[in-house]
């Protein structure tokens, strides 16, 4: 999209040198400077515990008009409300915007810088990923918007549209029922009040939404034909088509497919049926059974949304089958740096894409319990602990550690011992038979069995 | 109150001798009241290059701690950065008296304001933005952003 398409269309008008009274200049230095002292200050106004985003925005709007500075002038004040996100009987999502704000006109457009401090309430004793959702949420309502519009109204139907892409993509980052999620989205902005505020888009206007999976380094290219200095790009552009619907602007019905390497990842295009599937790969080490393993890492992304993450790496070792029993009943450092060495690895591949869906991945998996009381042992595993066998026999093993998530199904984060050779251990009543690949041992956390096709 | 906005010509750049950072567009703004010249603010838009650049250098008194929290989780470096900065308040007197209240362009490109407006040890960061809608941008502030000139 030309840069000048995405800035305001009062940036867009000015010519090269302009000089009025207050101006009309639509950058951030003169909006920041309504945040810095420029005009009066009002008393703070709390609208209260609301219904819904639309009736925040409703009350917002409102004051923002009885309070709106008038030509050329400039105010600053606070807004501050509760929207329910989720309801049920002993649980609630409340979301707490605290907004403070610079506005001013100019030009007949309003303009407004908001400082964003929003808490997320969570009630007590609600599932681990209402928690997570909360921590997500924290993390990404804080900050600064500056949004154009003509008054109140509209400056606001803007504010529910970018407080809905986030929590969008904060419901996403979490396992939750679609039912749930969709009663949270909707809680901030409706599919109905989403849809007229695209219908109320101007012909230049488009959404630039985040996807969240740039590599860090050039800003200009996408997956293919990128160079290898430059970084690949996720963002989707969504305009109003004419049919008022949102439609992807970079979609493209040519089949074709490419790949490029950008820093630590190896990315590949291919198209599916009109759908752009990317698939990012990058491997890492990682310590599992005292050794430093490579880990592979794998992101796919459809039409430039981020579909699947996994992580997955494994360790063969031989030891005695003494050590082995330990290890499955006592010894909880293997796992912890199992665990550790995962979310490092999670973390600091990361740093090349900046992906908030990653960084919750990685809390995922760091906030894991991983207490060897909490795996489960398989029958072979229970012979092998109970036998009275010899056990100063070595035993060969392979442990493995597989982070997935998909979009709509999920996390997982499962570690696996199993054998690695087939052998037997003992004698006569007390002999065992060994398979090579049978399970000895495994946790798993979040929903088991996630099907991660990347072909 | 009154505010005056320059877009400056690419070849009156300021900032262009740094290695890494590349501008693609910059506007000045002055903003004046009864008592004069009281704020001097320059928009500047880069890449992530240019960021990460900024960040290293610390330029314009960039540190991690005068950074607030960037609305959506971080910035996405496929975007253009919207880079706002602010002139120290000790120079608002002298550039305050060569400036007209008319006209920017010939106050920008005199000696006397060159001389303080490209050096970038002058100036504070006030905030980093990035386009979301056509109407809306994202990002953070700093902490000069309430503090610098009150």
């Amino acid at each position: 999209m030309p840069q000048q398409q995405q800035r305001s269309a009062s940036q867009n008008s000015q010519h090269s040198s302009s000089s009025s009274d207050s101006s009309s200049t639509g950058s951030n230095s003169d909006a920041m400077a309504q945040l810095q002292g420029q005009g009066p200050e009002l008393p703070e106004q709390n609208l209260g515990s609301v219904d819904s985003g639309a009736s925040f925005a409703n009350m917002a709007g409102s004051v923002l008009d009885a309070v709106a500075p008038g030509e050329g002038s400039a105010l600053r004040f606070k807004l501050t409300g509760s929207i329910p996100l989720y309801k049920t009987p002993g649980v609630t999502v409340s979301f707490k915007p605290s907004l403070d704000m610079g506005v001013a006109r100019k030009k007949g457009k309003m303009e407004a810088s908001m400082k964003l401090a929003a808490a997320v309430e969570v009630s007590a004793e609600v599932d681990a990923w209402l928690i997570d959702l909360q921590a997500s949420l924290s993390a990404s309502f804080s900050g600064t918007l500056k949004i154009v519009g003509d008054d109140g109204a509209e400056i606001f139907d803007e504010f529910l549209l970018s407080l809905r892409y986030i929590i969008e993509g904060a419901c996403d980052t979490v396992s939750m029922p679609d039912s749930i999620k969709e009663s949270i989205v909707s809680g901030i902005m409706s599919d109905e009040a989403m849809q007229e505020t695209i219908e109320g888009m101007d012909g230049n206007d488009k959404v630039q939404l985040d996807l969240d999976a740039g590599l860090s380094g050039s800003a200009s290219a996408g997956i293919v034909g990128a160079s290898a200095s430059a970084s690949v790009k996720h963002s989707m552009t969504l305009q109003n088509d004419g049919n008022d619907q949102l439609s992807a602007g970079s979609a493209t019905s040519t089949t074709v497919a490419g790949s490029v390497k950008v820093g630590p990842f190896n990315a590949e295009r291919k198209i599916k049926d009109g759908v752009k599937i990317d698939t990012l790969s990058a491997s890492h080490t990682i310590p599992i059974l005292g050794q430093n393993v490579s880990a592979s890492l794998k992101m796919q992304f459809k039409n430039e949304q981020l579909d699947k993450v996994q992580l997955i790496g494994s360790a063969s070792k031989e030891l005695s089958w003494d050590d082995l029993v330990d290890m499955m009943t006592t010894e909880n450092s293997w796992l912890n740096t199992l665990k550790n060495g995962l979310v490092n690895g999670i973390s600091q591949l990361n740093q090349q894409i900046d992906n908030p869906v990653l960084n919750n991945l990685a809390g995922r998996v760091g906030s894991s319990p991983t207490d060897i009381s909490d795996a489960t042992i398989s029958p072979l595993g229970e012979e092998v602990t109970n036998s009275t066998a010899d056990f100063d026999a070595q035993a060969q093993i392979k442990a493995t550690a597989d982070m997935s998530w998909q979009r709509g199904k999920g996390f997982s984060f499962k570690v696996t011992i199993a054998t690695n050779n087939t052998t037997s251990i003992g004698y006569g009543g007390n002999k065992l038979e060994i398979t090579q690949n049978d399970r000895l041992l495994y946790l798993t956390v979040g929903n088991d069995g996630l099907q991660m096709d990347f072909s | 109150m009154s505010i005056s906005t320059h877009i400056i010509p690419k070849a009156q750049f300021v900032f262009t001798d740094i290695e890494g950072l590349h501008w693609t567009e910059q506007r000045i703004t002055l903003t004046t009241s009864d008592l004069g010249l009281s704020r001097v603010s320059i928009e500047l838009t880069t890449d992530a290059y240019g960021w990460v650049t900024l960040k290293e250098l610390g330029l314009f008194e960039y540190t991690p701690e005068i950074c607030g929290p960037i609305l959506g989780g971080g910035f996405n470096p496929a975007k253009p950065y919207y880079i706002t900065i602010d002139l120290h308040s000790n120079h608002l007197t002298l550039l305050g008296i060569l400036y007209d209240n008319e006209d920017v362009e010939p106050w920008f490109v005199s000696d006397a304001v060159q001389s303080v407006i490209t050096d970038c040890r002058n100036f504070v960061l006030i905030s980093t933005m990035q386009p979301i809608t056509s109407k809306t941008q994202w990002g953070m502030t700093t902490t000069y952003s309430t503090s610098h000139h009150n």
